[in-house]
């Protein structure tokens, strides 16, 4: 008997392995085949214009993209927009969430229109944002206009446009912040804080010791979907707005790869970029999860 | 170590798994992408298109061809600035669901260089489309490697002059005028006579001239402007024939350096504004606070004028053109190409010519419907047929397959000249324009892969 070969799988294993499989035919159908192809993808050339067939190429889209300067720029351009948004919309979210972690009558109303612009769709608020930065008919310019402030060309000047574009990105995803930091604001003891004022702990102190640290994980989570989120998923509000433009001011990694795929058919090239997109993303999520976990 | 076993196995196990879904997956693709017997095709037909008056009117005539012919066509309505990709895409594809669309010239080069639209030559010959009253030299700027693609019947738009009738018809600014000017004020026919007009309406409090010079809207815009005007001023873009980059030639550096001088003039959004844009201020008669003298816009707005706030009448476009033509093309991978030619022998036949002419307005592709005595019986023909290869020329548009992107990076360096301007204050325009088409230069090279 102690002879007996064993199975390769047990019978839990087996199980196990069978209950997995639908979900990892769905990963491997939208996750892995369309990364491995983008890989494929990123070492090639394929001319469809010109009607001919893939070839590779070896590195030489990602060594043309960083000798571009126009992708110089767009890489400036998403970073800013990326350090100067999610910060934002952390310090603004993390103040709502304070704010509604006091005991309010109607605090539910409240949550619920504050959480509004992130129900809208991305295209709607950026049409309606579009439509408030309009120099002639514009909301913004005339409300500006009371307080002495001449009309500001909000889209088309190289000046403002990068801050149109962020005012209305924080305006979308400070919801998101404000409703992750507020959820992880309930989950902290209260007996936490009633201790620190039984020691006489200033509301400062109480914030800085206990507050902070208590929301590091959640802040951590909410940062890195926020960075992920700025720096690869900003399409819709700069296509509305600006369309990248004027000249490059606006443009970022997400609209970039889009034309060079879909207006340029350079598959390549767009393939690259979204690799580099995904490496420089992947590399600033390291960073914050380290960040987060030092004591 | 036995735990570790286990892991290990079924990690293998997991591999094994994702290879085998994956492999089952890719033997589906393969089976239902191969070729199949052709089955006898249904009498409908998906025609891809976008919105506007010529969509309008095509629409409520539809059901006269499929009276005729049996043949049902649904329409697709694609954005404008979505067509080229999602055509791309159905070519690519094996089982297209479109079978025709409606292209625009600067789409007609990168579309037609892959091979997947059907040469309506073959259908019929150049000949018999000049003998059936087209006009060849429309003919020819759409022409690809000797190839025909599309014909102009959908929409031949025209840039043209809107001027305000009561300002040039004041007697004290007609005197204000040539005292500063030493010359008479009339609509003005040259670039030249253009800037000082502007000028004086501008120093009078007015708008001299309203433009739409947005940089980010392919097709409107400062893409009306520039490249023609370039070529008038003997410069240009790239020239198709010779291969030779053109864009920092002295008339290309001169135009761009007139089109920001001239800006001084326009509208404080003119690099923002786009078509609607400039519609809305014909009709309100006013941008910015201030009341317009003048405007650069299409033919289709005509009909309008009665219900504008003050009297315009329209004249010659003062610069040349680009042709702007829209038509139904045939993709080579539909099963019902010779469906679709049927659509697109009536889309260009006289009537639904004439009716698209009148209905939108627009220039007319065929001689026969210019010359039709209910057309040229409205004013506009004449002032529309001038601006549009009349008097003015038609100048072509690239033809290359990168041609997209050769205009696409026009605009951004146009873009960039107009904000510098802005910025420096109005000044150092040659400057400017000349470090723009500089580093254009070297972009189009890039492009080129030169």
């Amino acid at each position: 008997m102690r002879n007996a070969k064993k199975p390769i799988l047990s019978r839990e294993e087996i199980i196990g392995l069978l209950m997995i499989t639908p979900a990892l035919a769905v990963l491997a159908l939208v996750y892995f085949y369309p990364l491995g192809y983008n890989i494929d993808l990123s070492f090639s050339n394929w001319p469809i214009k010109e009607a001919l067939p893939k070839y590779y190429v070896g590195l030489d889209n990602y060594m043309r993209l960083f000798s571009d300067r126009d992708f110089q720029t767009v890489i400036v351009n998403t970073l800013f927009f990326t350090a100067l948004s999610v910060p934002t919309e952390l310090f603004i979210g993390l103040g709502i969430a304070l704010l509604l972690n006091r005991e309010i009558k109607g605090k539910t109303v409240f949550i619920t229109l504050l959480a509004l612009p992130m129900i809208v769709a991305p295209v709607v608020a950026a049409l309606a944002w579009k439509w408030l930065y309009f120099y002639d008919y514009g909301a913004l310019n005339y409300v500006l206009s009371f307080v002495g402030i001449h009309p500001i060309r909000w889209m088309s000047d190289v000046n403002y446009a990068i801050y149109s574009i962020i005012i209305a990105d924080v305006w979308t995803t400070t919801p998101f912040m404000m409703l992750i930091l507020y959820a992880g604001l309930q989950m902290i003891p209260t007996q936490l804080y009633e201790a620190a004022r039984m020691d006489g702990a200033s509301q400062w102190h109480i914030f800085w010791r206990i507050t902070l640290p208590s929301l590091k994980s959640v802040l951590a989570v909410a940062l890195m979907i926020r960075t992920i989120d700025a720096f690869t998923k900003l399409f819709d509000i700069v296509y509305v707005i600006t369309g990248g433009g004027p000249g490059y001011a606006t443009e970022v990694l997400p609209t970039f790869g889009y034309k060079e795929a879909f207006t340029f058919f350079e598959l390549g090239r767009s393939a690259a970029i979204t690799m580099i997109t995904l490496l420089i993303s992947a590399v600033m999520v390291v960073i914050i999860l380290r960040s987060s976990r030092r004591k | 170590m036995s735990r570790t076993k286990a892991v290990s196995r079924m990690v293998w196990a997991t591999v094994l798994v994702v290879i085998v879904i994956v492999a089952g997956i890719a033997a589906y693709w393969w089976y239902y992408t191969q070729p199949s017997t052709p089955t006898p095709a249904a009498k409908a037909i998906n025609i891809a298109w976008t919105e506007g008056p010529e969509f309008d009117f095509i629409n409520s005539k539809v059901s006269e061809f499929t009276t005729q012919t049996g043949i049902t066509v649904n329409f697709l309505k694609i954005p404008r600035e979505h067509i080229v990709e999602r055509l791309m895409l159905e070519m690519l594809s094996p089982t297209p669901s479109v079978d025709g669309a409606v292209i625009y010239v600067l789409e007609a080069p990168t579309l037609a260089s892959t091979g997947g639209l059907v040469d309506l030559y073959t259908y019929r010959p150049k000949s018999e489309w000049i003998s059936e009253s087209f006009y060849q030299g429309q003919l020819e700027m759409l022409e690809f490697n000797g190839s025909l693609y599309y014909v102009p019947s959908i929409w031949n738009g025209a840039l043209i002059n809107f001027y305000r009738t009561d300002l040039f018809s004041n007697e004290t600014l007609k005197t204000r005028f040539e005292t500063e000017f030493n010359y008479n004020l009339t609509v003005p026919t040259t670039p030249e006579q253009l800037m000082d007009v502007a000028r004086f309406f501008s120093e009078q409090g007015y708008i001299g001239i309203h433009l739409q010079m947005t940089t980010s809207e392919m097709g409107a815009g400062a893409y009306t402007f520039y490249p023609p005007l370039a070529a008038y001023y003997g410069g240009g873009l790239y020239n198709t024939t010779t291969g030779q980059i053109t864009c920092n030639s002295t008339g290309s550096v001169h135009a761009l350096e007139y089109l920001l001088n001239l800006t001084q003039y326009a509208q404080p959004t003119v690099l923002e504004d786009g078509t609607f844009e400039a519609e809305q201020a014909i009709m309100q008669g006013q941008s910015g606070g201030k009341q317009l003298a003048m405007a650069d816009q299409w033919s289709y707005m005509y009909p309008m004028l009665p219900n504008a706030t003050f009297p315009w009448n329209i004249s010659e476009r003062i610069f040349p053109q680009q042709p702007d033509m829209l038509g139904v093309t045939i993709l080579k991978n539909s099963p019902k190409k010779d469906y679709v030619w049927q659509f697109v022998n009536w889309t260009s036949s006289f009537e639904i010519t004439k009716g698209t002419t009148l209905a939108t307005p627009k220039a007319p592709c065929r001689s026969d419907v210019a010359n039709d005595p209910e057309v040229k019986a409205n004013y506009w023909v004449n002032v529309i047929v001038a601006s549009y290869g009349g008097h003015k020329p038609l100048v072509p548009v690239i033809k290359n397959p990168h041609a997209t992107e050769i205009y696409e990076v026009m605009m951004r360096r146009l873009g960039e000249a107009f904000s510098d301007f802005q910025g420096a204050g109005h000044t150092n325009a040659h400057a400017i324009a000349q470090e723009k088409l500089d580093t254009l230069y070297g972009d189009i090279k890039t492009i080129l892969g030169i």
